[in-house]
């Protein structure tokens, strides 16, 4: 599904030059969920940026289901991302205007789907999520898991392909970060591809594979299953 | 869509209902003004619009030069020139004139008797040119041949009640007896015209009347000097008015320019053509029916509008852009999740438009409930708000375009931003639109100061003006319009009893009759030319007929000579003249001009030569004038009053004045007060600039408030920090409002040099003007400095008295 080759990111200020992705190599094959793992400043979040079309590489390749995507235009990378991509926070980010349905609701109003489908989509998910009860109230007016449980209720209310998750239980206890994690195993064996930024050797064990990233740089690979 | 990006945007403003209610009252108020103004400007500018034909019909305007010189412009012309155009071009369809027909109307059956002062004698195409409505009459025949009137539907009730008017005759005392057939009436005129109109007598009449006076030379049909008539054109459809205006030179030199006494005296005439639908607020010159509306004014106020509107949306720019960082997240979140940049474009633009309606539905409320006290302060009969379809549409417009451009800004900055950055927190209120936000503000306080200080200035020439030493005196003067029923021969015999009746009662000091009085226009010209004098000169003097009590009754002063006197036999043929026409004369000193012969008509002397007095408000330069002592000087009867009580003194004057002039009202005033009519335009026009510049401040104070209190929210760590590191509540105040108050500063500087090159064009509209002094300046600035220092400093104070801990805690 996902194919980087020798991708290269470099930030540069007026004084230093940052190497945050240096020739990065590994594929993703569709259902896999994988966890990258590594110290502060290794690349992570610079390589989930680029995987969720958020950010451009400065060289090398990346096919998304073999199509070349690392130099789209941001239309076209819009587009891509709100047909194929989910994505799960660290802080939530949820928008504090919005209801919960509301929330959940905002990514199949990008994609132009009709007000009646949405509704019953959206409480298809909210319902799959426990969280209907809670459609009408605000962000925060709910606990730490419950907004959690919102934002990846919005990252799969389009049946995305992959879901991007960084961080998802850095800001919840225990507890809720095992609702969480639950809730993306169940996810990806309903067949959607994962791929999880984390400090948690815990919840990397949630996953498939980890790749452990040093410098911009892959450093090891593990097969969990 | 629509709907979720409406939804975010109100539930945005009930979230934030300080910052909202801030924008929206702001934005509301600059609507107000601005619609306010807008009703005004139209009803302003919708004079003489109702009749269909008005883009045909002109109005002739007289330029005389004499010596070469400039000597007068006059709304009035000849009476020749009409029937000469339609004659000599093809493109004229008809002519039309009118001369004033102010006449004591008497309907002698039930003894109603009223001096009307708005009337004109008129040619039978006036009734069309003039769009005259006839609800009773046939406009075709209604002016044709003498004695006939048409009357306004009030005018009839006045003088008929219910009966049917048609038929009927008025008597008219004017010079000579005239008993004029109704044969009209017609719908009240609108008062949104050129002229105010009651009743129009045929123009053959004044003919007819010169002939029983014994003037056979039909004057009122070929006369090219006797400038008092109001002469219209019409022209045919499609003809091209500028090329008839190139014509008019060669039709001047024809008819009144190469004539040997003009070549001679190197006099010269000029005629122009003004559109029916310009003279309310263009024509602007001697003997205009009625005192016309100001043009450059009500452009000014046109402007005013714009810039206070202006002000709103500056502020709502501001405000929005200055959220960025609150917004910015939203932003990045929206783009995540499949927003396109158009997307979030096209909501904040809804966000915009949502707070401009509300604001609009709010000003439309404001203004339709403090329009009647608008039309009040600026002196207007607008009516109840409303707008003509065209303006509401360009209000519309201007609505739209401004509420879109105002939210573009704060649109392109907040949707440019990077998703990544701003929700990993990197993300820090860029430096981007801080350069526009402060532009934005130094423009404000630019308008505002330049405001203030026009307020100052128009203020402190009204004030001069009024304060200005006249050279006369007209206080406890009571003015009394004059007799007109007695006949000529008769009148001297009625009216020294009268006077010495009224000298004989207490509480009065003096009384004297004139042809004019002070603050009146004196339309009695004539030129006056020097007698053996080496050199002739011939100049056009403005003339005033008084009795003897007239000097020592309004003050004047005599630099020469002496005062008409009884005791002198001989000053029938005596005149006085002021020391302008001395010096226009061309005599050497006041002294040298006593007992000079000058001819004006008959050869007259000299006697004395007064003092320079403003016989008009100080806006007017002070005219050439010849006084001369004479029986045609029975107008206005001056009173001058000694009493404590003076309701009083006027019933017993009004006790007199029944017993010897029984067939005339009794009309008076007080010549003070009348006078300071004459300022009355330019102390609304401040009363109006000040109210305008008030509002400007104060919504660009809205805005000021609205930054420093974001200004001081983001500093907040900043301003905990340095006071646990012992920083002084007074230096944390000066530290937040530096940058506001180098930003006024600024403005002040662009303001002065636009301040004082307006200021100084609108007092060249006065002849007698105040010099534009430094201090106003200072002082304007001074204030917008403490108000935008009070705006910014309360919420920087506020900041600094709170206790760093919860500040730092925030964070």
């Amino acid at each position: 599904m996902i194919k980087i080759s020798e991708l290269q990111k470099t930030y540069r200020t007026e004084e230093v030059e940052t190497i945050a992705l240096n020739r990065l190599s590994f594929e993703v094959k569709e259902g896999e969920f994988v966890s990258v793992m590594g110290p502060s400043g290794c690349g992570k979040s610079t390589l989930l940026n680029i995987l969720g079309l958020l950010d451009d590489p400065d060289g090398g390749s990346f096919l998304f289901n073999g199509t070349e995507v690392a130099h789209f235009n941001e239309r076209k990378r819009a587009d891509l991302r709100k047909r194929n991509i989910g994505f799960v926070f660290q802080s939530f980010n949820l928008i504090d205007e919005l209801t919960v349905f509301e929330n959940v609701e905002l990514p199949l109003i990008y994609l132009g789907v009709k007000g009646p489908e949405r509704k019953q989509r959206v409480e298809v998910v909210l319902d799959k999520m426990q969280i209907m009860h809670r459609r009408n109230h605000y962000p925060q007016q709910l606990s730490g898991g419950q907004q959690q449980r919102v934002a990846v209720a919005r990252a799969v209310v389009n049946n995305p392909k992959l879901i991007l998750a960084d961080e998802p239980t850095g800001n919840l206890d225990s507890s809720n970060g095992n609702e969480v994690m639950q809730l993306l195993t169940d996810l990806n064996e309903q067949g959607t591809t994962i791929i999880m930024v984390t400090h948690s050797e815990h919840d990397s064990r949630y996953s498939h594979r980890i790749i452990r990233m040093l410098d911009g740089q892959t450093v090891t690979e593990n097969i969990l299953v | 869509m629509f709907k979720i990006f409406l939804l975010t945007a109100w539930r945005g403003l009930m979230k934030r209902k300080g910052y909202a209610a801030l924008n929206i009252l702001g934005l509301a108020i600059g609507i107000t003004c601005c619609l306010l103004i807008f009703h005004y400007v139209a009803y302003e500018r919708s004079y003489d619009r109702f009749q269909a034909d008005a883009g045909r019909i002109f109005r002739l305007r007289l330029d005389a030069y004499q010596q070469g010189k400039l000597a007068w412009q006059s709304a009035t012309s000849y009476p020749a020139i009409g029937p000469a155009m339609k004659k000599e071009f093809p493109e004229v369809q008809q002519f039309g004139r009118l001369i004033d027909a102010n006449l004591l109307l008497t309907n002698p059956e039930k003894n109603i008797k009223f001096t009307e002062l708005k009337g004109y004698y008129a040619d039978p195409s006036m009734v069309g040119m003039l769009g005259l409505h006839l609800i009773k009459g046939n406009p075709a025949t209604a002016l044709d041949g003498p004695d006939k009137i048409l009357l306004s539907e009030t005018m009839a009730r006045k003088y008929f009640g219910s009966e049917d008017p048609l038929g009927k005759r008025l008597t008219a005392l004017d010079e000579t007896l005239e008993n004029c057939e109704v044969t009209g009436v017609f719908k009240d005129y609108p008062a949104n015209s050129h002229l105010i109109l009651n009743h129009l007598v045929s123009y053959s009449t004044l003919g007819k009347e010169r002939r029983q006076l014994g003037d056979s030379s039909n004057r009122t049909e070929t006369n090219w000097g006797w400038y008092d008539f109001y002469v219209y054109v019409q022209l045919k459809p499609g003809a091209d008015w500028h090329a008839l205006q190139a014509k008019l030179p060669a039709f001047c030199d024809r008819h009144m320019n190469n004539n040997d006494w003009a070549k001679k005296n190197n006099n010269r005439n000029e005629l122009y053509l003004i559109p029916l639908t310009d003279i309310h607020l263009y024509s602007n010159f001697l003997q205009e029916a009625e005192v016309n509306g100001n043009g450059k004014a009500v452009s000014f106020l046109f402007l005013i509008a714009l810039l206070i509107i202006g002000i709103a949306w500056i502020n709502y720019t501001n405000l929005a852009t200055a959220r960025s960082l609150e917004r910015a997240k939203e932003v990045g979140l929206r783009k995540v999740l499949g927003a396109l940049r158009l997307d979030l474009i096209l909501q904040f633009l809804i966000e915009s438009l949502l707070m401009n309606t509300m604001a609009l539905l709010l000003a439309i409320a404001a203004a339709w409930l403090l329009a009647p006290s608008f039309d009040t302060l600026i002196g207007s009969n607008a009516g109840s708000f409303s707008l003509p379809l065209a303006w509401a549409l360009g209000f519309g417009g201007i609505f739209l375009t401004g509420a879109l451009l105002s939210g573009l800004y704060p649109a392109f900055v907040l949707s440019g931003y990077h998703p990544i950055t701003v929700l990993k927190g990197l993300f820090k209120n860029s430096t981007r639109g801080q350069f526009l936000r402060k532009g934005l503000i130094i423009g404000q306080f630019a308008v505002s100061v330049i405001l203030i200080t026009g307020t100052i200035l128009v203020y402190q020439q009204v004030q001069y003006m009024r304060r200005q030493q006249l050279g006369m005196n007209i206080d406890q003067t009571l003015v009394i319009r004059g007799a007109q029923s007695p006949q000529d021969s008769l009148y001297q015999n009625i009216f020294q009893p009268f006077k010495t009746d009224l000298l004989r009662q207490t509480g009065i000091h003096s009384v004297t009759a004139s042809t004019n009085v002070m603050g009146q226009e004196i339309y009695w010209t004539n030129n006056v030319a020097t007698l053996n004098r080496p050199t002739k000169t011939d100049v056009t003097l403005y003339h005033l007929a008084i009795d003897c009590d007239f000097i020592p009754t309004n003050g004047l002063k005599l630099v020469a000579g002496r005062n008409f006197s009884r005791q002198f036999g001989t000053d029938k043929n005596a005149v006085l003249i002021n020391q302008t026409a001395a010096n226009l004369l061309g005599f050497k000193n006041a002294a040298a001009a006593v007992n000079s012969l000058l001819r004006d008509g008959d050869t007259v002397h000299i006697v004395g030569v007064l003092a320079d007095f403003h016989q008009q408000g100080l806006q007017k330069v002070i005219n050439p004038m010849i006084v001369l002592l004479g029986s045609g000087a029975r107008n206005y009867y001056s009173v001058k009053l000694t009493t404590a009580d003076p309701h009083l003194t006027i019933t017993s004057i009004k006790k007199s004045w029944d017993r010897y002039f029984p067939n005339d009202p009794f009309d008076y005033y007080f010549l003070d007060e009348s006078f300071n009519e004459q300022y009355k335009a330019d102390s609304r026009f401040g009363e109006v600039f000040g109210l305008f510049a008030s509002l400007a401040i104060l919504i660009a104070c809205f805005g000021l408030l609205g930054l420093s209190a974001y200004n001081v929210l983001q500093r907040t760590k900043e301003i905990g920090i340095r006071k646990v590191l012992g920083a002084s509540a007074r230096s944390l105040v000066f530290l937040l409002s530096k940058e506001f108050l180098v930003l006024v500063s600024v403005a002040l500087l662009i303001a002065i040099p636009i301040t004082w090159w307006v200021m100084h064009s609108w007092l060249q509209d006065y002849a007698y003007r105040i010099a534009i002094q430094w201090w106003v300046f200072a002082l304007g600035g001074a204030l917008a400095l403490l108000i935008a220092l009070t705006t910014v400093g309360l919420q920087a104070l506020r900041a600094a008295l709170t206790n760093p801990i919860d500040s730092l805690h925030s964070e």
